[in-house]
């Protein structure tokens, strides 16, 4: 089933659509991404990221569309085609009576990777698992669970990898080694699809972002770029009595691209050359008992986007 | 599909399952606590049965009532004769410790010298019927033994017993074999099960799913493990029933029985664990079925002693081919009509249809 002349594309969605008892998960998403580049999916809770992972992997039938992955049609006709992928899920279930090097042993098994084999302890080594590598899996810490997860995907140097949620719960030294091994990855040829909330995530590691609200996907051409427009958020402190009136009042400020109301106050999305005068303005203002900047994340760049014409 | 790759998984699949289990034993631990409580309570129900416990009150110590005491000795249900004098008999009859109080009078011996009546006194505890009617009916027969062994030209009505089988085979002994074939099927069914379960409850099954292997090899693997620790597990049971004295007939046939029975139980615990797939609920269904299976199968007497309609619903029972060859092979004894090929061939018909209807339904438990 292979086309050699689209096996320079990881993988090519058209028209796909997902839908789940009568709800749909996925609308008419097309998207494709070229061999050895790094593609973050950005979205909320039930957005359908990991429904849009799933299908990537073949786990998933759709409801419409077509989708092609290293050049195979899915549903896969073989399974030798998930030889070629490694799936990251946002769990970590692991074998909890295994050692970490047991399971990786059992793994290895499926790939028909030997105990000595040199990419198994590479990986081991890679991930920073060594010292591990006798402990049972539950007595791991949770990044410790989530580097074994992906060192299981790791496992048969995989052309395509789907990553569900790679730094969900883990520490920053952890977070950052899997970055840097995602990274690696992508060096070596290899093509990585990211699912994530974290904007800062995609910042760090991806090459090409989309976004996914409600089953709809919409394509990012510079995340940089859109931060920057999206703007600073100024979150200010005062009663619920006033907030209303103050986000009514704030809205017709220059420079105010969004005001609303937050539990303890009220949050303005600002341009960042307005962001000096807006900072002095509140702290005229005598209902507001303190305020702060923050960068946005990713619920202020869905709601930037939602709103911008 | 690559044999090696094949072998190497089925061979992981094992080392797996055989680490998981004894690393986390509890499963293994309540399959043989199980197999040696089912075995303890039908041993228990045996010995209660079949024993009567009676004290003896002598008040004549002649060689006519030490006769008298070694026929009710041997009469059929013997007692379980306890010599001890009248306030200590009279107090454990008040107490429950007995069933009945049997009294050989004074001057005993010298009525039957004088041909004049002796009155065998029974205080009889007849809060259970059915040892009340043990006691009634075992007592004129060691009468009759009693008397025939005393004057035989007196007694002109005698028996002449035609056996089937060449040997008795006692009560206790019979059920043990058949207590421990119960045990093989519920053991190897357990932990055949817990494997089926293993990579669901992990939460690891879909990774199986998604491997260039068919996620079934790598079940094949822990359920071959599953069947081993089955064996090492049936041990205890094995050594409760050599240590009551049972010296099987035919020993090696009685091993490769079992071997078939733990096949057997290990395919109908995969079959159950195709359709469940939480292990707990796996083996309270299996732990739940099997008395009702075993009782139902000839494991306390040749099932057609019961009657026709019981005898044929033993069959849908597993637990009756099971019981009559191993009856078969350590007794020699052919509890059922069908001869011990058929039943054999019953126990291989019952691991095909289990593995077939796990091939069946295993991927519809998946999805």
């Amino acid at each position: 089933m292979t086309d050699p002349d689209r096996t320079r594309l990881a993988f090519q969605l058209a028209g796909v659509s997902v839908a789940i008892a009568a709800r749909t998960i996925l609308s008419e998403v097309t998207l494709s991404l070229r061999t050895g580049r790094i593609l973050g999916v950005l979205g909320g809770n039930g957005a359908g990221k990991t429904t849009l992972m799933q299908v990537l992997s073949g786990e998933r039938s759709i409801s419409q569309g077509t989708v092609r992955v290293l050049g195979e049609t899915v549903p896969f006709h073989e399974r030798a085609t998930w030889r070629r992928i490694g799936i990251v899920p946002q769990d970590t279930a692991l074998y909890d009576e295994l050692t970490v090097r047991e399971q990786l042993l059992l793994f290895a098994s499926v790939y028909g990777l030997a105990r000595t084999d040199a990419a198994l302890m590479a990986i081991i080594d890679l991930l920073g698992l060594a010292p591990v590598s006798s402990t049972r899996a539950d007595r791991l810490s949770g990044g410790m669970r989530r580097r074994v997860v992906i060192a299981r995907a790791l496992l048969h140097q995989p052309e395509l990898l789907l990553v569900d949620e790679p730094t969900l719960a883990v520490d920053a030294d952890t977070r950052h080694l899997i970055w840097r091994h995602l990274r690696s990855q992508r060096d070596q040829g290899r093509t990585v699809v990211i699912a994530t909330n974290y904007l800062e995530e995609a910042r760090a590691v991806c090459d090409e972002v989309v976004v996914l609200r409600q089953g709809r996907l919409q394509r990012i051409e510079n995340l940089d770029q859109l931060l920057e427009r999206s703007g600073i958020i100024l979150a200010a402190r005062c009663t619920m009595a006033v907030r209303e009136q103050l986000c009514q009042q704030l809205r017709s400020e220059q420079g105010v691209v969004r005001a609303d109301p937050v539990p303890d106050g009220l949050e303005l999305m600002v341009g960042e050359s307005a962001c000096a005068d807006l900072g002095r303005l509140l702290s005229s203002i005598a209902t507001i008992s303190a305020w702060h900047r923050r960068a946005a994340d990713l619920s202020d760049l869905l709601r930037f986007i939602e709103q911008a014409p | 599909m690559n044999h090696r790759l094949v072998g190497r998984m089925v061979g992981a699949g094992m080392l797996a399952e055989w680490r998981q289990v004894l690393r986390a034993p509890s499963m293994l631990i309540l399959a043989i606590v199980h197999a040696l409580v089912l075995m303890s309570l039908v041993l228990l129900f045996g010995l209660t049965g079949s024993r009567a416990p009676v004290d003896l009150v002598m008040e004549d110590s002649s060689r006519d009532a030490q006769s008298f005491q070694q026929a009710l000795a041997a009469c059929h249900h013997s007692f379980a004769l306890t010599i001890c004098d009248a306030s200590t008999a009279a107090r454990n009859l008040a107490q429950a410790r007995v069933s009945a109080v049997i009294t050989i009078p004074h001057g005993f011996s010298a009525c039957l010298a004088q041909r004049r009546p002796v009155a065998i006194r029974v205080d009889i505890d007849n809060v259970n019927a059915d040892l009340s009617e043990d006691v009634r009916s075992a007592l004129p027969s060691a009468i009759v033994a009693f008397g025939q062994a005393r004057d035989p030209a007196g007694l002109t009505l005698s028996l002449v017993e035609s056996d089937r089988i060449g040997h008795d085979t006692g009560f206790i002994p019979y059920l043990a074999v058949s207590a421990f074939a119960l045990d093989l099927l519920t053991i190897s069914a357990v932990l055949a099960a817990v494997a089926m379960c293993r990579d669901r409850e992990a939460r690891l099954d879909r990774f199986w799913e998604r491997s260039p292997v068919h996620p079934g090899v790598l079940l094949v693997g822990r359920v071959l493990a599953s069947l081993m620790l089955a064996g090492l597990a049936i041990m205890p049971a094995l050594g409760l029933v050599l240590a009551i004295g049972i010296h099987p007939l035919h020993p090696w046939a009685l091993a490769a029985c079992a071997a078939l029975i733990l096949v057997c139980g290990c395919s109908l615990g995969v079959a159950v664990g195709a359709v469940i797939p939480q292990s707990t609920l796996a083996i309270a269904l299996i732990l739940g079925l099997s008395l009702a299976l075993y009782l139902a199968s000839g494991a306390l007497e040749p099932q057609r002693f019961d009657g026709e309609v019981i005898w044929y619903l033993a069959h849908a029972s597993p637990a009756y081919p099971a019981v009559a060859l191993l009856e078969a092979t350590a007794h020699g004894l052919d509890i059922t009509p069908e001869p011990q090929l058929l039943n054999a061939l019953s126990a291989v018909g019952w691991t095909l249809a289990a593995l077939l209807f796990a091939v069946w339904r295993f991927p519809r438990r998946q999805s």
